[in-house]
């Protein structure tokens, strides 16, 4: 059952504008608005005209530059006067260059147009505001004179006091409409460049692509190695262990047994190197008992000592997981074959909203990003938005640090 | 007979040193490398060497150019290539010009002991081998398609085995027939291919290879 709004609640709305602070701001920000662009009309155009001027001799064209960069510094403070409403306009990027460049960069011209045309909207917005105010009081102000003037009668001025209080209602968010809109041309001219910028981002999408995929065939290109330099010559032994027990059957049953003996011991080994390359694509043991346990179970498995300090307060996504214990293994790998290190220090530590990785040694360092497989896990880490750090000297330690966040941060690429 | 082997892989080194053992083939040296090899052949001058295609340092093809080495500067030295995958290009290269004991083998084919140590004889003997998976993509991918078809299956078997290297006793031992009978389909599969037939069995191969090849 609604109640029917009183006459009080009523009030209370009505007026809530005439007690907003933002409203009042921006009638600041109007009412300043003429003073500060006619400086910085003043400010450009001055130096400008001076510079300009002095570019039939040579020195003119730094001067230029010089002058650029302050009516550049002069719209940042209008851009400043818009956190009156709110925040300030962010600046766009302006290019570095040689001297020419900079002098014949359109985004600084750009600056320097809207240093000279911003007065104008200024002085329209100041205009507004002042009638916006102006008129509601002016209409409450009338009974006080209205008596002595016999054109304008009771009904009549008893009118236009209530329009005028109406209209002293509404005045602040007109006001503060007046203000968005003026400073909207302030972002139009000098706020940042969205299409430079997602241009940026499809570049950084394009070349993390690119990235990706080469690390993809890289790693399909090891697994193809580790098959055959392990798996496929094993079993050829094994074959001619067979052939050959089968061919002494009869003439040397005690020598068949022993290559029989043979066989079954490389057959283990085979199922032994399948069972570890299968680990280091897709470690099993990561989706039965999570990241922890599948650490344990490669860091027990190596010829250099490694210290495993795990701080993993919340499981992380699956995916996340899958690239942390990737990033150990890798990065284990190459310690153990490269490094010549005797102790290596693996920390994994999972927060609420990232995992940060870090494998260090002690080894000989002069670790690059070629060859090592490091070149992978870094594009794979920066394909999910996160970051790849490679400190190594050389003469060592040696540490790779990798960050995870769990949600890539907007603006990055989250794809893997 | 003495032959050298050279293979990176020990556990196969070990098993060819053995199996050739059986066969009373003395190996003088089994090396990892394509340096070692071409050194110990130099050293203790062999029958036979046994090398594989893919050795450090880059694991491609150094054991092909270091057989093509050899068979330039030693040509009695008669070289047996073993290679994991059917490599057609290294497989062309080695057999190019002189096939007289040369072969290019599948890794696989060291499993049939018995087969392996009869090619191993052959092409130490001046024959050739190419194995079957080479000849069969070969005889896939010609374009003598029409020629091709004119011949029976047994045929194209036997066109098959010459393209290996096997002499008309080892094509009659291969598929149970008599060596008469081998004589016959060999006549008829010339005939109808219209070409040329020597009867060396080495240089049949090559003969047959570039046929096919050619289109």
């Amino acid at each position: 059952m609604s109640e029917i709004p009183d006459a009080a609640q009523l009030l209370q709305v009505a007026t809530s504008g005439l007690r907003d602070a933002r409203a009042w701001r921006a009638v600041g920000y109007l009412m300043t608005g003429p003073v500060a662009t006619v400086l910085m009309f003043v400010g450009a155009v001055v130096t400008l005209s001076f510079s300009l001027a002095l570019c039939v001799i040579g020195i003119g064209i730094p001067l230029t530059v010089a002058a650029l960069g302050f009516v550049v510094g002069l719209t940042g403070i209008e851009r400043q006067r818009v956190s009156w409403l709110g925040e300030a306009v962010p600046g766009r990027e302006l290019s570095d260059g040689s001297l020419i460049d900079r002098f014949k960069d359109r985004n600084r011209w750009r600056h320097a147009g809207f240093a000279v045309s911003a007065m104008f909207p200024a002085l329209l917005a100041f205009v507004a505001v002042v009638v916006v105010w102006a008129v509601p009081i002016y209409f409450l102000t009338v009974p006080t004179w209205s008596w002595a003037v016999d054109a304008i009668s009771w009904p009549e001025t008893i009118g236009l006091a209530i329009a005028g209080a109406g209209l002293l209602c509404l005045a602040p968010w007109a006001s503060l409409g007046i203000a968005k809109l003026l400073a909207s041309y302030t972002t139009l001219a000098v706020g940042p460049d969205r299409l430079a910028q997602m241009e940026q981002q499809v570049t950084n999408i394009s070349q993390n692509r690119a990235e990706i995929l080469a690390a993809v065939a890289a790693e399909r290109r090891r697994i193809e190695r580790n098959l055959h330099d392990g798996v496929q010559q094993r079993l050829v032994a094994l074959g001619i262990d067979l052939g050959l027990a089968e061919s002494k059957l009869e003439t040397d049953p005690d020598g068949a047994r022993a290559l029989l003996d043979d066989a079954r011991e490389k057959t283990r080994a085979s199922i032994g190197e399948l069972r570890v390359i299968g680990r280091g694509l897709h470690p099993a043991i990561l989706g039965d008992r999570g990241l922890d346990a599948a650490l344990s179970s490669i860091v027990s498995d190596t010829s250099v000592p490694v210290e495993l300090r795990s701080n993993i307060a919340v499981n992380p996504p699956v995916d996340i997981q899958e690239a942390a214990f990737f990033v150990v293994s890798e990065a284990l790998t190459n310690v153990m074959k490269h490094s010549n290190a005797r102790l290596s220090v693996v920390d994994v530590t999972a927060t609420a909203t990232e995992v940060e990785v870090s494998v260090y040694d002690d080894g000989t360092g002069g670790a690059t990003m070629t060859g090592t497989g490091l070149a992978g896990i870094s594009a794979r880490v920066r394909g999910m938005g996160g970051s790849f750090d490679l400190v190594s000297p050389p003469g060592g330690p040696t540490t790779v640090a990798v960050v995870l966040p769990y949600d890539p941060p907007s603006g990055q690429t989250g794809v893997l | 007979m003495r032959a050298v082997v050279a293979d990176d892989s020990v556990l196969l080194r070990d098993g060819l040193v053995r199996l050739l053992a059986e066969a009373n083939v003395e190996v003088v040296a089994a090396v990892g490398d394509a340096d070692a090899l071409v050194a110990a052949v130099d050293q203790h001058r062999p029958d036979l060497a046994i090398v594989d295609v893919r050795m450090p340092p880059t694991h491609t093809d150094e054991g092909i150019r270091a057989a093509l080495h050899l068979r330039a500067t030693m040509p009695e030295l008669a070289i047996l290539v073993l290679s994991q995958y059917v490599e057609e290009r290294y497989a062309s290269e080695l057999l190019a010009g002189d096939t007289a004991g040369v072969g290019y083998l599948l890794k696989d084919r060291v499993v049939d002991v018995s087969e392996f140590l009869e090619t191993v004889r052959r092409v130490a003997d001046g024959g050739s081998a190419v194995d079957s998976e080479v000849v069969s993509q070969i005889l896939q991918r010609s374009r003598r398609r029409a020629e091709l078809d004119r011949l029976t299956a047994r045929e194209r078997e036997v066109l098959g085995a010459l393209a290996e290297g096997l002499s008309n006793k080892g094509i009659a031992e291969k598929f149970v027939i008599s060596q008469g009978a081998v004589e016959k389909h060999i006549s008829n599969v010339f005939s109808k291919l219209d070409f040329e037939l020597e009867d060396n069995a080495h240089r049949r191969v090559l003969a047959v290879l570039t046929y096919l090849n050619s289109a």
